[in-house]
């Protein structure tokens, strides 16, 4: 199943150029998908137009078989949820639970099935202690787990990470990979897109979107995408590192293969003396 | 780091803390109504303003707000009671009548001081009842409670649920721009201004450096808090459900009540004290005369 | 200019219950030239630490000392500070969002202006700071809100380095930069210690420790807890860490019996020839 199809999609704005430019892509159900590119290549406008915070200039969008028009936003919108990046400017509640409360209270949840649900999610991403803290009181790796416990609430089929961890601290950022990780694991259905600019993180993803300058690059597996010495000057782009060094390695005849942890490097380059 | 709490909500358990938004924000209404009935008397004005800032003194050690914040924020306003003094000392009005002293042949009349000191005391008296009420209040209840004050406003069309939401996050806000409030003074602090000492010329372009970054970092936010609202489906024009249940409970009865009785003997004093019989309060209200 | 902090502590909210004691007696010397890595999580001190040392923050107790200029707890001996920020650079982090100016050369012209240079006088710097950082002639007369993060950030960093201070301190500079934005703002840092700029470098990436810094400072909670060379840190401190994956790569094969130099390998292929050996 397809979540997500775009069919020629353009975006611009200002006359000036384009910041997407005649897109065309279809995300796999379930998938977690990097989307990367440099600054001003056009991912975050890509997750805009998703859920239409853009209108649609040209082209199509269709979000699990719905067209992407008005008269389905609000249906889009609870299907697809957005982990923004600064952690204080997505935090509208004046307490953890009130801010998860408030996408739900969107819903028209009814008042009573609010509370065992807030409590889940909550546990889930491990502020079940912190149910009555304020923002101020919270780290941003913290704010950020509120925010997507908000989203998963919902049950949205969808979840988007626009460069969530940016911001954080190295505790924060590892808080939201463990999370993330567990979401792969227990939410097989769930797609999972994350804009970044963490190569590192985009090579452990199943698929890899390559935007540069609002034009598709490539969408392909990590090893592909990232093997490509070419496409990655062009786009700006740094070699993860385990690719690195398989390919420094090669330059001076040493063939380890590929390795997907650093564990298995040592390994093989052990191995090939 | 900032140590400006003035008004922010904080999260306690005391009985203040419990009563329904609306109770509250009816309440707060009553006391600013008895601040602002005035006596003919000046004595009666300010003991009756005493006693009232000592109910609400009592009041903010039942809400555990601090009484120091009071005061730290009243510490900056030395500034307007000096200016307001200056105001009423040299511009007399003619029915003054205690002279103090005299310079020359210019009098100084006691009435000044009384008339700022009694604006003094209701500024005061109105800053303890919007900090119990903020301090008190989670800003997204006080948006319901508004909002439902507003009710009746929205047969005209008012916008009552978007005012009351402004006003929330505005609350919300104001510890996150405090904050960069003083991260964009250290910056231009670094690059050499001077926030404190210099020329006039000099403070202003101090000011300028500080604002416009506050102001485009408070658009920019404006705009990413607007789509993380709307991308989890809020619409202002469509029915939400609620979380937080507003409800009146026991206590909220019992505190209406000692507001009640607190109103209520302010206006019968009043009354007394301008001499009113019935007809003549609704002369008052409705402007026609009944007359006998 | 060698910087000295003695015995340093602060705390913020004073005397009420929140009070949080944010460097406890810390002491530190800084020498000409050199390149120091200031680590720790979230609240262990750094902050409050380098708004010392351009007296942003004053001691509640200790001294900070800078040349002739000495920070002490007494506000009213601290008059000549103000002349201090020409002479240590403090770049906060995301700093694009101190920028205010109409164009791009005024806004870096406006810290020499504070410090009473003529307009000609700080236009000059402001160009030659611009041209450090690599903004363009042809966008000077712009706005500065028109441009990439990545420009904005470093016109900012310009608007700093317009004074021409003898230390550089930067808070996060990369932070939330993509792969290009943070090589050339690190490039410019390092070019600039080359230059003979003290630099001192509030991060949390190690690779940039790694790669970069010759010395590093770990805090925790307001005391500073190693003090040392980056290999030193990372070994010690291997399990609570995010190692840079180059220094874990080498160590673990130092583990497996070969003899790779830890301080000496900043890159991959650093690391590959002396496994070729």
């Amino acid at each position: 199943m397809k979540t997500i199809i775009f069919k020629n999609v353009s975006y611009s704005y200002s006359k000036e150029g384009f910041a997407i430019k005649n897109l065309s892509l279809e995300l796999e159900e379930g998938s977690y998908i990097a989307l990367v590119g440099h600054n001003g290549s056009g991912k975050s406008t890509l997750a805009k137009l998703i859920i239409g915070l853009l209108p649609l200039q040209s082209g199509e969008i269709i979000v699990n078989g719905l067209k992407l028009e008005k008269a389905n936003y609000s249906k889009i919108r609870s299907q697809v949820g957005i982990v923004f990046q600064n952690p204080d400017n997505q935090f509208i509640g004046s307490t953890v639970e009130d801010d998860i409360a408030f996408g739900l209270e969107n819903r028209q949840v009814p008042q009573e099935d609010m509370r065992g649900i807030i409590d889940e999610f909550a546990r889930k991403v491990g502020m079940i202690d912190y149910l009555k803290k304020e923002p101020t009181n919270l780290s941003g790796g913290q704010k950020q787990r509120v925010a997507i416990a908000g989203i998963l609430a919902l049950q949205p089929k969808v979840i988007i990470f626009d460069e969530a961890t940016s911001m954080l601290d190295p505790r924060g950022r590892n808080e939201i990979s463990k999370i993330i990780k567990e979401m792969r694991k227990n939410m097989p259905d769930l797609t999972i897109i994350s804009i970044t600019h963490d190569v590192e993180e985009a090579y452990q993803a199943d698929k890899v979107v390559l935007l540069n300058k609002g034009e598709l690059r490539a969408y392909d597996k990590p090893s592909v995408i990232f093997s490509n010495e070419e496409l990655i000057k062009e786009c700006n782009l740094m070699k993860p590192f385990l690719l690195n060094v398989r390919d420094e390695c090669l330059k001076v005849g040493l063939d380890i293969g590929d390795a997907s942890s650093i564990e298995e490097a040592v390994e093989k380059i052990c191995q090939s003396k | 780091m900032n140590d400006i709490t003035f008004g922010r909500y904080i999260a306690r358990e005391t009985p203040i803390h419990h009563l329904d938004a609306r109770n509250k924000l009816l309440m707060m209404i009553l006391f600013f109504v008895s601040i602002f009935l005035q006596f003919n008397l000046w004595t009666t004005n300010l003991i009756i303003g005493g006693i009232i800032l000592l109910f609400l003194f009592v009041f903010m050690l039942i809400a555990k707000v601090s009484l120091k914040d009071l005061f730290k924020s009243l510490k900056g306003m030395w500034f307007l009671v000096l200016f307001l003094l200056i105001i009423y000392i040299f511009l007399p009005n003619s029915t003054y009548t205690h002279v103090a002293f005299s310079i020359g042949s210019y009098n100084i009349y006691w009435d000044s001081f009384y008339q700022c000191g009694y604006i003094l005391l209701r500024l005061v008296m109105m800053l303890c009842i919007t900090m119990i009420l903020t301090s008190t209040t989670k800003p997204m209840d006080l948006t319901r409670g508004l909002e439902w004050g507003m009710t009746p406003l929205k047969v005209v069309r008012f916008p009552a649920h978007e005012i009351a939401m402004t006003i929330s996050i505005a609350l919300r806000f104001i510890p996150t721009i405090l904050e960069e409030t003083k991260r964009i003074m250290k910056a231009q602090e670094s690059r050499g201004v001077d926030f404190s000492h210099g020329s006039l010329k000099n403070k202003f372009r101090a000011i300028i450096s500080l604002i416009i970054p506050l102001f485009v970092s408070a658009i920019e936010r404006s705009e990413e808090l607007a789509n993380a609202m709307e991308a989890r489906g809020y619409d202002p024009r469509s029915k939400r459900t609620h979380f937080q249940k507003l409800q009146f409970h026991f206590i909220d009865i019992i505190g209406l009540f000692i507001v009640l009785v607190i109103f209520g003997a302010v206006l019968t004093l009043f009354i007394i004290d301008h001499n009113f019989e019935v007809v003549d309060i609704i002369n008052v209200i409705f402007g026609v005369e009944v007359g006998i | 200019m060698p910087i000295k902090v003695n015995n340093v502590s602060h705390s913020y909210y004073k005397k009420t219950p929140n009070e949080v004691l944010a460097l406890n007696d810390v002491s530190l010397n800084i020498e000409d030239g050199s390149f120091v890595a200031l680590v720790g999580e979230t609240g262990s001190g750094k902050s409050t630490l380098v708004q010392h040392l351009n007296a942003l923050l004053l001691p509640d107790s200790g001294t900070v000392e800078v040349n002739e200029y000495v920070v002490t707890p007494n506000k009213r001996k601290n008059k000549k500070l103000h002349d201090l920020r020409k002479h240590i650079g403090l770049i906060f982090q995301f700093p694009e969002y101190q920028l205010f100016e109409e164009s791009i050369i005024k806004d870096v012209a406006f810290g020499p202006r504070n410090f009473g240079a003529s307009e000609e006088e700080a236009r000059q710097k402001a160009k030659e700071a611009l041209s450090l950082v690599k903004i363009d002639e042809s966008y000077f007369e712009r706005t500065p809100f028109e441009l990439s993060g990545g420009e904005r950030r470093r016109v900012a960093i310009a608007g700093i380095l317009a004074l021409d201070p003898d230390v550089l301190v930067l808070d996060e500079p990369t932070a939330g930069l993509d792969y290009q934005g943070s090589k050339d703002v690190m490039d410019l840092v390092k070019n600039l210690n080359e230059k003979g700029k003290t630099i001192i470098l509030v991060t949390h990436d190690m690779d940039i420790v790694y790669r970069y810094a010759s010395r590093v400072c770990f805090l925790k909670g307001g005391k500073i807890d190693f003090d040392g060379t980056p290999v030193e840190l990372f070994k010690r401190n291997e399990k609570t860490l995010d190692l840079p994956y180059l220094f874990d790569l080498a160590s673990k094969l130092n583990e497996r019996g070969y003899n790779i130099p830890l301080d000496k390998i900043h890159t991959i292929s650093d690391l590959v020839s002396y496994i070729r050996k």
